[in-house]
């Protein structure tokens, strides 16, 4: 039997998000909803003269009030958004972590760019200055696993953790990783991701991936799987889930949003969209599997999104493979398309949007895109009713990362019955 | 290169490098150790490196969390009032 079908698979029971359509689920999922499109030209630092002008901020998130002065000191602006994003996670979740063993309690977050916009403030010190005016909080600012040691000093979570560094699609994988931790014995784990990469530095990084849309106006600039797709935009900003095990979850009398049912992860190679459709393919067979489902039980898509006609091309033959003459007629959305993509913390941020989905029964559009060239059921427009048991969420990295998750309403029949 | 630094100046100063909030009785108070404050020894690696480039305290000063604001003012040159 498979953990989803035995009732043992891990409960996502508190959400938590800071994105550049809202700050928490209650601005969120509005947006998301109503197709929102929160892209706009860049105002962190002066794009000029780089050729990627418009991405979606996070343009009200201020430290302050979020997190502790001393802490804002030594930490990125993508460990702001995953300390403000775990709070509202315990906070949605009615879980303080106190209530739980230290031991049992861990975190696991998704990282790609790491502490970028702090790494270069202190690079332009050293190139300026000299190596003494490079200021120590460098040395833990810029590292990946900055957010994960950072919430676990913060809450005193002592449990199984670290940082799922495995390019973009290492946002699913971190929920696999915190799945495995909950299976060997942990209670609860805080799991998700951030990423904050505006600066020259992270910017010029980003350009050599020649994936990025170069259009300066945010309605046309992330258009997937339309005739015009020419790159995404990027974006910054994260979520953090809180996710149980479901005995534990169940004991302590928590409200159930989600059941993670299974998760399935391929690798093929950078820049070789040709055979992402294979490694999609791969990757949620195998997560349906572990949730013990077939296909035939996918009741809607969340997208990875690339906006490169040939990604784009390889997601959707993905889907003709795996769903047959389903393609055609199973709802699917990006929900990126209207804030952008948050490069670690974009997969996590459709693990959100998808639970959000579950909860509501509605499958949110695919903001400013009508026409979709393939023959998908892309919902476009408003966001479409429909009875959502079982969500799959697709993720790619653009170095050649493929994940699946399959997400389950807790009410489903073969999930959450203990 | 103005090497004075008040007590108030001081403490300004550790709060701007640490975020933590230090007030000028905190740092002329005895028995206050940077650990009490809450300044962790990267925190105080930063403090000292700014006393170092602009205020003439001496390249090899060294100090540590369990020792007190005091003690780092008392390596300061100049006239301090406290």
């Amino acid at each position: 039997m498979s953990p989803a079908a035995t009732g043992s698979a891990p409960v996502v029971t508190g959400l938590g998000v800071i994105a550049p359509s809202g700050l928490g689920v209650g601005e969120f999922w509005p947006a998301v909803r109503d197709g929102h499109l929160a892209l706009a030209p860049i105002g962190r630092f002066e794009p000029n003269p780089y050729p990627v002008t418009v991405a979606g901020e996070v343009a009200g998130f201020e430290p302050a009030g979020w997190v502790e002065p001393r802490i804002t000191v030594q930490t990125d602006r993508f460990t702001h958004f995953a300390l403000a994003a775990a709070d509202l996670a315990l906070r949605d979740a009615v879980l303080h972590p106190a209530a739980v063993e230290p031991f049992e309690f861990g975190v696991m977050t998704a990282s790609y760019s790491g502490g970028v916009e702090f790494g270069q403030r202190e690079i332009e010190q050293l190139w300026r200055h000299g190596p003494e005016h490079v200021g120590p909080y460098q040395s833990i600012a810029w590292f990946y696993a900055a957010c994960s040691g950072q919430i676990s000093i913060g809450h005193g979570l002592r449990g199984p953790s670290g940082v799922v560094v495995a390019d973009e699609a290492g946002g699913l994988d971190a929920l696999a990783a915190a799945g495995s931790e909950l299976r060997r014995g942990a209670r609860a784990m805080l799991v998700g991701g951030a990423e904050a990469p505006f600066c020259p530095y992270a910017l010029c990084c980003q350009l050599g991936l020649e994936l990025l849309s170069t259009s300066s106006d945010p309605a046309t600039a992330y258009q997937p799987f339309t005739e015009r797709a020419g790159g995404f935009a990027p974006a910054e900003g994260g979520a953090m889930l809180v996710v149980e095990d479901a005995g534990a979850a169940h004991r302590r009398g928590a409200s159930v949003k989600a059941v993670v049912a299974g998760h399935g992860a391929t690798y093929t190679g950078r820049r070789r969209f040709d055979r992402s459709a294979q490694g999609l393919l791969r990757a949620a067979t195998a997560a349906l599997a572990e949730a013990g489902l077939t296909p035939d039980d996918v009741d809607a898509v969340f997208l990875d999104a690339m906006a490169d006609p040939h990604a784009d091309a390889a997601e959707a033959e993905a889907l003709r493979l795996l769903l047959g003459e389903r393609a055609s007629r199973v709802p699917v959305t990006a929900p990126k398309a209207g804030y952008g993509r948050c490069y670690a913390a974009a997969a996590v941020l459709d693990v959100a949007a998808a639970v959000l989905a579950l909860e509501h029964g509605l499958v949110p559009p695919t903001p400013g895109v009508r026409d979709c060239r393939f023959d998908l059921d892309l919902v476009t427009g408003v966001a479409r009713p429909v009875d959502l048991r079982t969500v799959l969420v697709l993720s790619r990295g653009v170095y050649g990362g493929n994940s699946a998750l399959v997400l389950r309403h807790p009410e489903s029949p073969t999930s959450g019955g203990m | 290169m103005d090497t004075r630094l008040s007590p108030d100046d001081l403490a300004a100063l550790i709060s701007r490098c640490t975020g933590v909030p230090v007030t000028g009785e905190q740092v002329t108070a005895p028995g206050h150790t940077f650990d009490d404050l809450g300044v962790d020894s990267l925190g105080l690696m930063g403090v000292l490196s700014e006393l170092q480039r602009h205020h003439g305290v001496p390249k090899d000063a060294d100090l540590r969390p369990h020792q007190s604001p005091r003690e780092l003012l008392a390596l300061l040159p100049g006239e301090v009032r406290g």
